[in-house]
C-alpha cells in the first residue's frame, strides 16, 4: 500500500511516497536516500538521489513514526541502511551483497553489507509471502 | 494499535511500545523484529528490523480477538510494567519519597 513519508529537519522537508523509496545510505551525519527512477521523458537522473542532513537513525525514527500504524515495507538493515523490502531482488548473505530493482527494472547493488541481517532480512521476506499466502487462502475460503 | 495485551506477553509489549512511540517518537521506534523495538543507541550492525507497524499484527483481524479485560488488577499490572519501563525514575524517587516519610513517622 502507497504512503507518503515526509523526512524533514529544520531547514527542509522532503514528502516522497513508499514506492518512490528504494533504499537510504548513511553517509556521516547526512543521509543518501535513493528514489526509482523518475520519469523517463524528463530525463533527470539527479533527481533520483536526495541528501539530507539527518543521521540514518533519525531518518529511521521519522519512518517508523509515520508507518506505525500501517502494513510497512521499510526496513532498517545494519546500522548504514534502510530498504523498501518490495524491491529486493536478490540476497546473497555470505557474499554480503544485497541487489534491488524497482518497477523501471533499474537495479542497486549493495556490497560489503553485514550477514546476519541479511539473513534476517531473507527470513522476514520468506515469512511475509507464507502470510500473504495464507491471506489469499483465507480470502478464497470466505468466498466459497 | 489493537490492545490484545493481557493474554499475550510479546502482544504486551507491542501495546506498550506503540505508545510509548506514539508519545515519544523522536526517543524510539517501532521495530517488527524479534527484538521487538530498538532504540537508536543499542541498533548494531547485526540487527535487522522492519520500521512501522508489525504486518503479523497487522493481518489479526480485530473481531478474532479476545476483549481486553477491564479488571482492576490486570490494568494495575500493565500500568506497572508500563511506569517501570517508561518511567522509572519518578517512580523511584515516589518511593523513595515514601520510605523517607515512613522512617521519619516511625522514628
Amino acid at each position: 500500500m502507497r504512503q507518503d513519508i515526509i523526512i524533514y529537519n529544520n531547514t527542509e522537508l522532503y514528502r516522497i511516497t513508499t514506492d518512490e523509496f528504494v533504499y537510504a545510505k548513511a553517509s556521516g551525519n547526512y543521509t543518501e536516500i535513493f528514489l526509482t527512477h523518475p520519469d523517463k521523458d524528463k530525463g533527470d537522473m539527479q533527481k533520483a538521489t536526495l541528501t539530507v542532513t539527518l543521521q540514518l537513525g533519525k531518518v529511521a525514527v521519522l519512518i517508523a513514526g509515520q508507518l506505525l500504524h500501517s502494513m510497512s515495507p521499510i526496513a532498517r538493515l545494519g546500522n548504514s541502511y534502510i530498504l523498501n523490502m518490495d524491491y529486493v531482488f536478490h540476497i546473497k548473505p555470505r557474499e554480503h551483497q544485497l541487489v534491488l530493482r524497482d518497477w523501471s527494472g533499474r537495479t542497486y547493488f549493495l556490497t560489503g553489507l553485514p550477514e546476519e541481517p541479511l539473513r534476517k532480512l531473507k527470513s522476514a521476506l520468506v515469512a511475509r509471502m507464507a502470510r500473504e499466502e495464507e491471506d489469499v487462502t483465507a480470502e478464497g475460503e470466505k468466498i466459497e | 494499535m489493537i490492545g490484545v495485551a493481557p493474554y499475550n506477553k510479546e502482544a504486551d509489549a507491542f501495546e506498550i511500545l506503540g505508545r510509548a512511540t506514539a508519545t515519544r517518537p523522536q526517543k524510539s521506534y517501532y521495530c517488527a523484529s524479534k527484538e521487538s523495538w530498538k532504540t537508536e543507541k543499542n541498533f548494531s550492525d547485526e540487527d535487522f528490523c522492519i520500521l512501522g507497524y508489525d504486518p503479523i499484527r497487522q493481518a489479526l483481524k480485530a473481531e478474532d480477538l479476545p476483549p481486553v479485560p477491564d479488571g482492576f488488577f490486570s490494568n494495575l499490572k500493565r500500568r506497572l510494567i508500563y511506569l517501570g519501563r517508561y518511567h522509572y525514575i519518578p517512580l523511584i524517587i515516589t518511593l523513595l519519597l515514601i520510605v523517607i516519610v515512613v522512617m521519619i513517622y516511625l522514628s
